[in-house]
């Protein structure tokens, strides 16, 4: 569809024929298309982070695809969900569009349905990636920022004033100032206000992706860990 | 001359002891009703009695003639026992009087014709007299000339249970049954017929031997006929019944499954729209690939092929007439069986495993064969239940046991056989489920019983529970 090598679909079903009829319809829409068995059988692929969009059953020996979302969730990337099932009651629609699903569809699916629903997901997860890409591009502009620099942008986000935080870390104002060109000039921002915003985001998101990788506990204090 | 009577009397006394058995056997497969049992009873008291006769005909003295008549009156007066309460259970009488009266009578003759010197008949030593029979044959016979108090007691106890027969024939008649009561009353009136016969005999009116086994056997023949009758007429309700029964069940059975099965049906209609939606729109793209029209086209058949034959399964399991017995590959039916059940087996987050050897054929109903696996997968699944989601295991197999037997274990790592007997579990309205009606296992007992097979049923050494049944394996002529 958008020709690049984003277009990557997967298919999680335990019927080979199924399996292979809907390989085949999405093959005819240009999708790259690769088919899995089972859960497990997924989850070994290597290169799960190409994968855009996953056509997932919900009836699976061992791991159910209810399992295999929740499984996905906790890892730092997940491809976009579409789930197709025999099945599809509301309990289990409502469980797995929470979780978030992009759809649920019904077996039998129309095909027009089923690669609106797929097109859907993949733009779903190229927003998803361009997001990802300018998170990673904030955080290592951040990471780039000096000891002394970081100290710095911890006192202007806190809203202090050039003096205050020049008598905060003991040196003169004038340093402050320096450190203060620099910072704007390393992370690419012009105002305060963006620069505010910026650096809010890229933690907001790092204390998310914090807690999906501890899947309990969050880090008590994502600033920290990202700005000590 | 060769004598004619004596073989006669054996062979009658043959026909009534392989009455007797035949009633015996069915009154042991009908627990229930009594009237074949006092019929196999009366059967053998006519038998002994010809017996006895015969045995009278051919004794060499007076003393010996007199003693075996002695035995032959005990076995008459022991009929006239029994005889009321075979015609109570006959014609479904509740009133419990009349016939214990009766053969309270008879049981006092009977105890009198034991005790007294020449028993109930003679008060003296009778006086023999040579016969000559129409066709020749001398018989030496006894005649009496004054009979006692307990003969004319006899007369009358005997007369009694004629009466009461014959009340007991019209009462059942006026209740509609008049089939039965005919019977009955065509019976009672042979007996009689030749029960005053004997009397004349013994008034001396009539110069000839006794013959009053020919009044049992007409009995005999005439209570046969309607019993059998009736027999064949309760059997083949039975039978329906049964065929009811079994049909609920497998109603029953798919209906628990109709999820599973709405979505086993889903999967190749999936494949087919999708295949076919492939198929056009590779064709709107420009000139489409021979070959990969081919391959679609054939996925296609393919698929449908499948959903035709789980419809047919389905058609089969949910038919009401029973199909008939073929020889079958025993693998085929239990891999159909389990394929109706794939999806539901999973459903329930279960594993299993199928291990069908390929070479044993039955001969027997497929239906019913895939009925039993039906149930025993689906205790299975219930015994699975309890168990957490990772160690519900499944094992299904079918294999020879190299002694003319086939066998069919399914065996689960649910919670194991509950603690009674396992017999028990097989029997009608066990069950240990809150919702079950406890048919399940005894419709597979009786489905593979009929089958010639057996089935059991065991706790495992690890977890769980196995249920096996055996069937004879069918040879290469029965097809």
């Amino acid at each position: 569809m958008n020709g690049t090598n984003q277009s990557n679909v997967a298919i999680v079903d335990d019927d080979a024929s199924v399996r292979q009829a809907l390989a085949r319809l999405l093959r005819t829409e240009g999708h790259n298309v690769q088919a899995f068995g089972s859960a497990q059988e997924f989850l070994q692929h290597p290169a799960i982070d190409d994968i855009g969009c996953l056509l997932l059953d919900v009836q699976l020996p061992d791991l159910n695809g209810l399992e295999l979302q929740a499984t996905l969730e906790r890892l730092a990337r997940a491809p976009a969900i579409v789930f197709i099932s025999g099945y599809g009651d509301i309990p289990m629609t409502v469980r797995a569009m929470r979780a978030g699903a992009v759809d649920f569809l019904t077996k039998p699916c129309d095909a027009d349905v089923l690669l609106n629903a797929v097109a859907q997901a993949l733009q779903h997860d190229n927003k998803q990636r361009s997001q990802q890409r300018e998170l990673t591009a904030e955080r290592s502009r951040l990471a780039s920022l000096t000891q002394r620099e970081r100290e710095v942008l911890h006192g202007i986000i806190a809203g202090m004033r050039n003096k205050q935080i020049a008598a905060e870390l003991a040196i003169c104002e004038k340093t402050v100032k320096v450190h203060r060109a620099h910072i704007m000039e390393k992370l690419g921002v012009r105002s305060v206000a963006e620069l505010v915003r910026m650096t809010e985001h890229a933690v907001a998101d790092t204390g998310n992706t914090v807690a999906k990788q501890t899947s309990v506990v969050p880090h008590p204090d994502p600033h920290t860990a990202l700005l000590a | 001359m060769t004598s004619v009577l004596i073989p006669v009397l054996y062979g009658l006394a043959g026909v009534c002891v392989y009455g007797g058995v035949h009633h015996a056997l069915i009154a042991r497969r009908r627990p229930v009703d009594r009237t074949h049992l006092w019929f196999a009873l009366m059967c053998g008291m006519i038998a002994a009695y010809v017996v006895a006769k015969a045995g009278a005909y051919q004794a060499g003295s007076a003393q010996a003639l007199v003693e075996q008549r002695r035995w032959e009156i005990a076995f008459a007066i022991l009929l006239f026992v029994a005889f009321p309460w075979f015609v109570r259970e006959y014609v479904g009488q509740r009133s419990l009087w009349p016939p214990l009266g009766l053969s309270l009578i008879m049981s006092v003759v009977l105890l009198a014709n034991l005790l007294l010197p020449y028993g109930v008949v003679f008060t003296s030593p009778p006086d023999l007299v040579q016969l000559t029979l129409p066709w020749g044959e001398q018989v030496t016979d006894l005649r009496v000339h004054q009979h006692g108090m307990w003969y004319n007691i006899g007369r009358l106890g005997m007369l009694l249970v004629f009466i009461y027969s014959l009340n007991a024939s019209w009462r059942q008649h006026r209740r509609g049954e008049t089939r039965r009561a005919l019977s009955l009353a065509i019976a009672v009136a042979v007996f009689l017929v030749f029960f005053l016969f004997n009397q004349l005999v013994n008034q001396g009116i009539v110069d000839f031997i006794h013959t009053a086994e020919f009044g049992f056997l007409g009995l005999l023949f005439v209570m046969n006929q309607s019993l059998t009758r009736e027999l064949h007429i309760v059997e083949k309700e039975m039978n329906d019944l049964r065929h009811q029964v079994l049909h609920a069940d497998r109603v029953a059975r798919i209906s628990v499954l109709s999820t599973s099965l709405a979505h086993e049906l889903s999967q190749p209609l999936t494949a087919v729209l999708s295949n076919a939606q492939a198929g056009l729109r590779f064709m709107q793209q420009g000139e489409p690939a021979l070959d990969e029209l081919r391959d679609i086209l054939e996925d296609i058949v393919r698929d449908d092929e499948r959903a035709i034959s789980i419809i047919r399964g389905l058609r089969a399991m949910l038919r009401q007439k029973s199909t008939a017995r073929e020889r079958i590959v025993l693998a085929m039916a239990v891999a159909e069986a389990l394929d109706l059940m794939h999806d539901e087996i999973l459903r329930r987050g279960a594993r299993y495993e199928r291990d069908l050897q390929p070479n044993c054929h039955v001969f027997a109903d497929k239906v019913q064969i895939e009925q039993v696996i039906l149930n025993l997968v689906m205790n299975a699944l219930d015994a699975l239940d309890a168990r957490p989601a990772g160690q519900r295991q499944l094992q299904i197999s079918v294999a020879s046991d190299g002694d003319g037997q086939a066998r069919v274990a399914v065996r689960d790592s649910g919670m194991g056989l509950p603690a009674v007997p396992s017999e028990r579990i097989f029997e009608s309205f066990y069950s240990t489920k809150s919702q079950g009606l406890g048919m399940g296992l005894a419709l597979c007992r009786s489905i593979v019983e009929s089958h010639g097979g057996r089935i059991w049923a065991d706790d495992n050494t690890d977890q769980g529970a196995i249920v096996q049944f055996r069937l004879p394996i069918a040879s290469e002529e029965q097809a």
